[in-house]
């Protein structure tokens, strides 16, 4: 999630505004701290917010959810996320 | 040395752990960037960790940030060395705390941690002199 309203760059290259508390990524690991640490939250001024712990399969449910609504709601995928897995 | 004030929270604390986080880069900046602290430290990278009130199950996402290494700036592609620190916080705390009393208690929080850090920093890095200037900058805003 976007810690302050600012500029993000995309996956697909280009940047866009993002106000505090908006999604940059949706995304599911069974090791979510040593997946992103560094290289995600250090240079992009992003946090990570843990929004469900389940199985793979839950996740992935979960996952796809979000991911829909984000984009009924937007009309695109959030900023970091490439593709509808 | 740039800084990266950073959290991994639960979803009901993140927002109250962001206004603090937020807070503590904008004032710790101005100190720190400006200074090398040795070792070919280029960033200091603080991630306060509140998920899960149990500390076992909080340390776990302690640990993948509590160490030094390289990473690949998103942005520019450079290598950067970088030191980090994760500073556990416990969501109950958080809920309970009144919000004027919360960024003292996280401050603290991150004093301690850099106090006796779970980790041996890199030998070059001088962790005291940080801790010193993040000390005198807490204490004076």
């Amino acid at each position: 999630m976007a810690e302050r309203a600012g500029l993000y760059p995309t996956v697909r290259g280009d940047l866009v505004q993002m106000n505090a508390g908006d999604v940059w990524k949706y995304g599911m690991s069974t090791d979510p701290a040593g997946r992103y640490p560094a290289q995600a939250l250090g240079t992009l001024g992003l946090r990570m917010d843990i929004q469900a712990t389940g199985t793979r399969p839950q996740m992935y449910v979960a996952e796809k959810i979000q991911l829909i609504n984000y984009a009924v709601s937007n009309g695109s995928l959030p900023p970091g996320n490439r593709i509808f897995k | 040395m740039k800084l990266r004030v950073t959290s991994i929270t639960a979803s009901e604390v993140g927002e109250l752990i962001n206004s603090v986080t937020t807070g503590l880069e904008d004032r710790l900046r101005p100190v720190v960037e400006p200074k090398d602290y040795g070792g070919g430290v280029e960033q200091f990278a603080v991630f306060f960790v509140s998920v899960d009130s149990d500390p076992i199950e909080n340390e776990r996402y302690c640990a993948a940030n509590n160490r030094a290494g390289r990473y690949k700036d998103l942005l520019t592609g450079k290598m950067v060395s970088f030191v980090g620190v994760a500073v556990p916080v416990d969501p109950q705390v958080v809920l309970s705390s009144p919000r004027e009393a919360l960024p003292k208690q996280i401050e603290g929080l991150l004093l301690d941690e850099l106090e006796s850090p779970a980790y041996a920093m890199p030998k070059k890095f001088d962790r005291q002199h940080l801790l010193a200037d993040l000390r005198s900058a807490l204490a004076a805003t």
